[in-house]
């Protein structure tokens, strides 16, 4: 370690304590502030008037009151001890919600004297990202998984398939043969399904991309589907202006899409309700907004909407849907979102690229 | 009464061929079922198909030379192409083409009438 020199208090406050890109905080031992750099100000956007003399519970109108981070500093103070890495995530007014990681060391004053520093790191981006690239991961492994699945099973399916739908016509009407061979039929029906929209999710079809219209696409689709949800007290209203850009797609996969985020809304619509269908055009892309006033997704659930077989719903669904949209809208270099809160509603976010 | 279309089922697993075969036969085709693409080959030396339904990956011969073969015998034969491998499809498909093999891909697990939709439009 080099010798550091002794320096002016103000030289380390003013020219080191500032150059340090992280938010410091200093608080006595009665965790009332007595020092913060100027990237403390900055990041949490607090003027010194709302910070000097405050203890650290009562910053930004009382938002840093975090039980769990005073604990922390309380029980530090008293064991004269450090913690390393409290992550925490909290909503502050001015900056919104953030993920904090927090370092702090109790020093000794001398003369019965002790602080706190506590150094702080925003990390929020950092976790978005990691969790998104974790996400990708994992989906891409499952990706693989199931295309496997999909192409194990497809030759003996169409066997099955074919033999039991051969059989079936044959039969007479009326026997019990016929209704076994029925039930049989609509499981390989079911199974050939579930084949289909592994293939989708996994991006492993190879049918035509067209230049379409989106609008057509959605067209399309409400026509088979509106009577049905009129039929259930839920009506549609759309935003779709003249001037949306086309895309490069398949529009029966797209379709496919649409279809299964509006099942999904319909579910989460309980006594009749509205699903809103936007789109617009931005830079590159074109961006799809599907919004329901239903109950919402719970928050533990959101990141596993697009996983393969995981379904919220009791017996109906496969938990197929959102994968193969998934699977289908990055077949189309273009991504898939879902924001959603509990007792207000869902909105999906689709961007597909403009037609080059 | 319209002539009695005639399709030859190519593929590696019996159970894909007879199933399709079977529920083609209801609809009133005429259908061979065969494993194997040089076998195909060989029975198309010796009989006329209208349609060949070619899987693509098979031991042995490949379904892009049994494609080429079968054409150089019968080039008015349509080969229709059948895989559960779409990126295989994706791979093959241009050298398929080449082999004189039709611009349309059927996707396996898939019913008879599918084929058979597939199967008219080629022939219309």
């Amino acid at each position: 370690m080099c010798k550091m020199k002794k320096i002016d208090i103000n030289i380390f406050k003013e020219d080191i304590l500032n150059t340090i890109r992280d938010p410091i905080l200093v608080l006595d031992s009665d965790l009332k502030v007595i020092y913060v750099n100027s990237s403390f100000y900055d990041k949490f956007k607090l003027t010194p008037d709302e910070i000097d003399n405050k203890y650290v519970c009562e910053l930004g109108n009382g938002e840093w009151d975090i039980p769990e981070l005073r604990k922390l500093l309380e029980e530090i103070i008293h064991t004269k001890t450090s913690f390393h890495d409290f992550k925490f995530q909290h909503v502050f007014s001015n900056i919104g919600k953030r993920i904090m990681l927090i370092n702090a060391k109790v020093l000794d004053g001398g003369r019965d004297e002790k602080f706190i520093v506590a150094t702080l790191e925003d990390v929020t981006e950092k976790t978005k990202l990691m969790e998104a690239s974790l996400q990708a991961n994992k989906l891409a492994v499952i990706g693989q998984l199931s295309s496997g699945i999909a192409h194990g099973l497809s030759s003996p399916l169409t066997g099955i398939y074919n033999f039991l739908d051969a059989y079936f016509k044959e039969e007479p009407e009326g026997t019990i043969r016929h209704h076994e061979l029925k039930l049989m039929l609509d499981a390989c029906t079911y199974m050939n399904n579930i084949v289909k929209n592994l293939s989708l999710f996994a991006r492993t079809t190879t049918d035509e991309f067209k230049k379409i219209s989106l609008a057509d696409v959605i067209d399309s689709t409400l026509s088979f589907t509106e009577r049905q949800f009129i039929a259930s007290n839920i009506f549609f209203a759309k935003d779709i202006p003249d001037e949306i850009k086309k895309i490069k797609g398949n529009k029966s996969q797209l379709q496919h899409v649409l279809l299964n985020i509006l099942m999904n809304s319909k579910e989460a619509i309980t006594a009749g309700g509205e699903i809103i269908i936007k789109a617009r055009n931005s830079d590159n892309s074109v961006i799809l907004e599907i919004t329901d006033n239903g109950k919402g997704i719970p928050k533990q659930d959101l990141p596993h909407l697009f996983e393969p077989f995981f379904t919220t719903k009791d017996e109906s669904g496969t938990g197929l849907g959102l994968a193969a949209a998934y699977g289908i809208v990055k077949n189309h270099r273009g991504e898939i979102k879902v924001e959603s809160e509990e007792g207000k509603g869902t909105r999906v976010i689709i961007t597909l690229p403009f037609a080059e | 009464m319209a002539r009695q279309i005639k399709v030859l089922l190519v593929d590696d697993e019996e159970i894909v061929i007879e199933g399709i075969k079977k529920g083609l036969e209801l609809s009133g085709f005429y259908v061979k079922a065969i494993i194997g693409g040089k076998e195909a080959i060989d029975l198309v030396k010796e009989e006329y198909f209208d349609v060949v339904l070619m899987d693509l990956i098979m031991p042995g011969m490949n379904g892009v030379d049994a494609c080429k073969g079968i054409k150089e015998i019968s080039s008015k034969t349509e080969v229709l192409l059948l895989s559960g491998y779409p990126q295989e499809i994706e791979k093959f498909q241009m050298a398929f083409i080449n082999a004189g093999g039709k611009d349309l891909f059927l996707r396996k697990p898939l019913l008879a009438n599918e084929v058979e939709n597939a199967i008219n439009k080629i022939l219309k």
